[in-house]
């Protein structure tokens, strides 16, 4: 008896959703593949009689179809927006442009610390964000390399300080980071950030980096 | 187990013999693959939390472990009370009892089991009965390590 009325709720729930999700679909709140969400009693139903199956298995068919349904609606949803560099930086190879947050700064500067840092062969992603004062350096390790992450941090510092000695860098192999400056330069690009407020950020992704040591 | 096997009868001698015959034997390759995947797979998602933390709050890669390992305890929690971390251990063995979801398991578990004995000498005498051993002994190796780290560096060999 138990089991019955549990079936009977689940079915009741799920017809329930089916029309709400439905109204939805009339108001054109909710994106098309829902359409297939009519067919769902339907299907439970055909199933049902082809296999042989007893009520009390109703619930992991149930289980199975708003799984896969939601598993639909979620991946339908993310279609048509671009993606950005950022929502992947950590899974790629991003390799974002370097950037300076006062336009005033010779930019070929920056492109020569990227070069530079880039030829380290242990390093394979490299992210040059240069301030007023402070020059931003993020980079990736590779996996096999992680091991002497510290090491490598001090070298590529002490050569950077060595070559531009006037500069004042900041060196991050850390990913949060990495994938800060990513999105600095997102910013930047769309001209969402102004030059103070890219200064500000700087100066916040540069306090993170002390802070970790 | 040597001195046992002198004093036997040569009737049990055969049957342990005729026993050793028919036992069956441990799949131990099959067991390490299942605890492989099943370990690997409870990291991967340990990863991918540790991920949505970095990506979506203010955490570095050196600061995203606590809140990881918060989230998948709570998660083994979660399952250990609903009777499918059970099912998991069951299947993956050590696989899932290596993670840090093992350690929640074992201290959740030990909860459930004594809830009938009261909320003070039950649940939180007993609560730490399988996990206690391991607190006990990370903070103790935590301290003799740190007490290594700072005399190396009192002698300068750091």
């Amino acid at each position: 008896m138990l089991k019955f009325s549990v079936v009977f709720a689940a079915l009741l729930i799920g017809a329930e959703g089916v029309r709400l999700l439905r109204f939805l679909v009339n108001q054109r709140k909710i994106c098309s593949p829902v359409i297939i969400l009519p067919y769902y009693e339907k299907t439970i139903k055909v199933i049902d009689k082809s296999m042989g199956i007893r009520k009390g298995k109703h619930m992991k068919i149930i289980y199975f179809l708003t799984f896969c349904i939601s598993a639909l609606l979620l991946a339908a949803c993310n279609q048509n927006q671009p993606v950005k560099d950022s929502q992947l930086a950590l899974m790629k190879t991003t390799n974002p442009s370097p950037i300076v947050t006062n336009h005033a700064t010779r930019k070929s500067d920056v492109d020569e610390i990227k070069k530079e840092v880039s030829e380290v062969p242990e390093i394979y992603d490299v992210a040059v964000v240069k301030g007023d004062k402070d020059t931003l350096v993020a980079y990736k390790v590779k996996h096999l390399h992680r091991f002497k992450m510290k090491k490598i941090e001090s070298n590529v510092n002490k050569q950077l300080e060595e070559q531009y000695p006037k500069e004042n860098f900041t060196v991050s192999s850390d990913y949060k980071v990495f994938l800060e400056a990513v999105r600095l330069n997102e910013h930047m690009k769309s001209h969402r950030y102004s030059h103070s407020k890219a200064e500000s950020r700087l100066k916040e992704l540069v306090k993170m980096t002390e802070d970790l040591k | 187990m040597a001195s046992n096997q002198k004093n036997m009868t040569p009737q049990q001698k055969n049957y342990q013999t005729l026993q050793q015959k028919h036992e069956l034997k441990r799949p131990v390759l099959k067991n390490c693959v299942k605890a492989f995947l099943v370990g690997g797979l409870i990291c991967m998602i340990g990863q991918a939390v540790s991920y949505f933390y970095i990506y979506n709050f203010n955490f570095t890669e050196q600061s995203v472990g606590n809140p990881t390992v918060a989230t998948m305890v709570f998660f083994s929690m979660l399952l250990t009370g609903f009777g499918v971390y059970d099912h998991i251990g069951q299947f993956a063995g050590a696989g899932s009892a290596v993670p840090v979801t093992g350690f929640g398991n074992s201290v959740i578990s030990a909860a459930i089991e004594h809830r009938t004995e009261g909320f003070v000498l039950g649940v939180g005498g007993n609560m730490f009965k399988l996990a206690g051993a391991v607190i006990l002994f990370g903070v103790f190796s935590a301290f003799v390590v740190a007490l290594i780290k700072t005399l190396l560096v009192m002698w300068g060999v750091l």
